[in-house]
């Protein structure tokens, strides 16, 4: 704890004890407050600990992945390292446990970690195993082609009809994915997210749908090798997932993501809004409150 | 007189409800050769087995210079380390020879002495070669027992259980599994032992062999001894006995 | 390809020597606890031998992953909570083990009784039966079995991943996280298995021929 804080909970129980002794009530030390607030909740436990758990992924930029150097990074990384920071003054007390996909739910269920940041849609049927926080970033679904391909652009592509060929994760609304956008062109479902670049890479389709963060990131990266036809549609919340019944720690993350996100404390999460998705959030206008 | 070396009294023993063995009294004397003979199914191979504690005896005493076998005071049977102590005592030499696989002709002699006997390897490998030599494969010492002859493999099997210096040596249808012309060098060897005075309890097919060698013959059937006597006495008294006689007529129908 | 290749290789040695480290104990401890357990359902009083066929029996009829999940989240609810390494390899140990019990018990029981007869008969006690007569004619039997399971157990190694354990499959999918580029990476991986247990499988025949004798 920072000597800040520990003098406002010396003030706080000061205060406390001038008030309990003018109100003729019980006198309570600060610590023994929190612990009656957050008793049993999660939040205690954490930061009895010192440090708080985030289970994520490391596989899937620019959401968790490793860069050159080895080092964990992301936007749901950095969402993790802004709760180290609301909770501890230290955005470096947090301990990030790599999980496959598949454990998004059980391995918040059962405890092994305290909340799950990876880049997790929120929907009904997710939402009633666990609790979501606010969203922290919408996603969408967007075209991406190369610079050499004749029919990279959206207009080009509508235009070519039936003779345009798109890439697209296998899944359950693939070929209506498309066709919302691009009615007549053929679907080709591939079995992986690099299948489907390398669908794009090889020419043998002339596009792929693929998340607009995705996109941006690689055209950022490889402006001369991804090109961004410049179409994008569907919208997707992404939200932190934590075990249902605890008030007090879903509040308390709730408040974290949204005083990072419109509050005083934006530094962190406009860095790597630029860093991973090469733009900037709208301006903050003090006033009414639009959160 | 003196205690007989190997003394087998009112022994029984029943594999579930059949009983194979029925009160046996049967002693050896030091320096004695018997033989045991007799119909498939009379008990002679489970006797021979019980001597050595293969089989275990539910009444009855087997005793060793006045040891008992299998159990100790309490009739209780006897723990691992005490078994095998008992069973260094005796040498056994089976039908089917039973030769380690992965160890020579003298690695197979060997084993008993480094390990029961606590002999040196170097030590251990002299004994083997004597020994081999003695059963006439000395030159055969280093060869593992997939490359011998069956008749080689069973001098060798001799050769595994005297080494250890048995008090006796239990040699089960020793001959029965080689082909005939092999037969004659392996009953060769044992001829040799007894003349060395080795006491041998011996279960045979070989009826000419056992008349030969043995200081007595023992007729088994249906689990008691029904006839025993020294070879002459024992062959001409015979007829006294319908079973063996009519065991005898069989015998000498397929050899003469 | 080349180069995606040769710049993808630092990355996966880390997560090689993860590999390694998995299968090693894995193979180590099924190894020394399923000759035990094997020996005791051979010769040892009934109700231990009931105990290991049950515990052979049950393991083997679940599907490794199951397993892998089942030690992670299960096991907490019997007071054992153990990090997602530990849980990997603690599930792939019992796994092989399992199966372990079975090469041994097949390998001890196609040697004939009139061998352990013949050691009994010169003296050995049980221990020195089974360490002289009765194991190195096993081996012969076990071998051959038991290196497919250490390759198996290498290959199998890589369900780690799926709880997040960062092995070499693992460290594939990072690099292919950040670069997209999914076949060079494969290829290499697959080139690095092949490698491993190739050197394994020209290890065990090796073994295999220092333990061949014509059986009688």
């Amino acid at each position: 704890m920072t000597a800040d804080r520990r003098d406002f909970l010396r003030l706080g129980a000061v205060g406390m004890a001038a008030a309990g002794l003018s109100g003729g009530g019980l006198v309570l030390s600060a610590s023994e407050a929190a612990a009656q607030s957050a008793e049993g909740s999660r939040l205690r436990t954490v930061l009895d600990r010192g440090k708080v758990i985030v289970g994520t992924g490391s596989t899937n930029a620019p959401w968790h992945f490793e860069d050159e150097a080895g080092k964990l990074v992301g936007m749901d990384v950095t969402m993790g390292h802004i709760l180290a920071k609301a909770l501890f003054d230290d955005e470096n007390a947090v301990e990030f446990v790599l999980q496959d996909p598949a454990q998004r739910i059980p391995n918040v269920n059962t405890g092994k970690v305290d909340i799950v940041v990876q880049f997790m849609t929120m929907s009904g049927q997710r939402a009633q195993l666990v609790n979501f926080s606010r969203p922290y970033y919408v996603e969408g679904v967007a075209l991406i082609s190369t610079p050499g391909t004749d029919n990279n652009d959206f207009s080009k592509l509508l235009a070519a009809g039936s003779g345009a060929t798109v890439a697209i994760l296998q899944n359950v609304g693939a070929e209506e994915s498309v066709h919302e956008v691009l009615p007549e062109a053929k679907v080709m479902q591939l079995d992986t997210q690099a299948n489907v670049l390398q669908a794009v890479d090889s020419k043998r389709a002339d596009a792929a749908v693929v998340d607009l963060s995705t996109v941006k990131w690689l055209v950022a990266r490889n402006p001369d090798r991804y090109y961004d036809s410049g179409k994008q549609w569907h919208t997707q919340l992404y939200g932190a997932a934590l075990k249902q019944g605890d008030l007090d720690w879903l509040h308390f993350v709730n408040s974290a993501f949204t005083i990072a996100m419109f509050g005083h404390e934006t530094a962190l999460y406009d860095e790597a809004f630029k860093k991973f998705f090469g733009a900037t959030p709208p301006a903050r206008v003090p006033g009414f409150p639009t959160i | 007189m003196t205690e007989p070396l190997l003394a087998i009294r009112d022994l029984s023993k029943s594999f579930g409800t059949v009983q194979v063995l029925k009160s046996i009294d049967l002693s050896v004397n030091r320096g004695e050769v018997v033989s045991v003979i007799g119909p498939s199914g009379s008990g002679k191979t489970t006797l021979l087995r019980c001597v050595n504690f293969l089989e275990s005896y539910d009444g009855g005493s087997i005793t060793i210079d006045g040891v008992e076998v299998g159990y100790d005071e309490g009739r209780k049977p006897r723990g691992e380390r005490a078994l095998a102590r008992m069973r260094a005592e005796t040498g056994m030499v089976f039908q089917s020879f039973n030769l380690f696989p992965h160890l020579t002709a003298a690695g197979n002699v060997m084993l008993g002495l480094i390990k029961v006997r606590g002999k040196s390897k170097a030590e251990a490998h002299e004994i083997a070669l004597h020994w081999l030599d003695r059963v006439g494969l000395s030159h055969r010492a280093d060869a593992l027992p997939a490359e011998l002859s069956g008749g080689q493999q069973q001098r060798v099997g001799i050769a595994r259980a005297v080494a250890m210096e048995p008090k006796i040596l239990l040699l089960d249808e020793i001959t029965s599994a080689l082909d005939p012309e092999l037969v004659g060098e392996v009953l060769e060897v044992v001829r040799g032992l007894a003349a060395e005075g080795m006491t041998m309890l011996m279960v045979t097919h070989e009826i000419a062999f056992a008349r030969d060698a043995s200081s007595r013959i023992v007729f088994m059937d249906a689990g008691t001894v029904a006839a025993e006597g020294p070879p002459a006495e024992f062959l001409a008294t015979a007829d006294d006995h319908p079973r063996l006689s009519a065991f005898l007529a069989r015998f000498r129908a397929s050899h003469f | 390809m080349l180069d995606a290749m040769l710049y993808a290789l630092p990355f996966l040695m880390e997560g090689l020597w993860v590999t390694i480290e998995v299968s090693f104990l894995t193979v180590s401890i099924s190894l020394a606890v399923g000759v035990v357990l094997g020996v005791a359902l051979i010769y040892g009083p009934l109700p231990l031998r009931l105990l290991v066929r049950l515990f052979s029996d049950t393991i083997r009829g679940i599907p490794i992953l199951v397993l892998i999940f089942f030690v992670y989240y299960g096991f907490p609810a019997i007071g054992i909570d153990l990090a997602s390494f530990w849980a990997a390899v603690t599930a792939l140990t019992l796994f092989k083990t399992a199966q372990v019990i079975e090469y041994v018990r097949g390998a001890v029981q196609s040697i004939p009784q009139g061998q352990t007869e013949a050691a009994m008969a010169i003296g050995l006690t049980f221990r020195e039966r089974l360490t002289n007569v009765i194991f190195p004619q096993a081996m012969r039997r076990f071998l051959p079995p038991w290196i497919n399971g250490v390759t198996d157990a290498v290959k199998g190694s890589a369900l780690v991943s799926l709880l997040g354990v960062t092995d070499m499959m693992y460290s594939i999918n990072q690099v292919i996280g950040r670069t997209y580029e999914a076949l060079p990476l494969y290829i290499l991986g697959a080139a690095i298995y092949f490698i491993i247990n190739y050197s394994l499988s020209a290890l065990s025949r090796r073994l295999e021929r220092r333990f061949s004798f014509v059986q009688a």
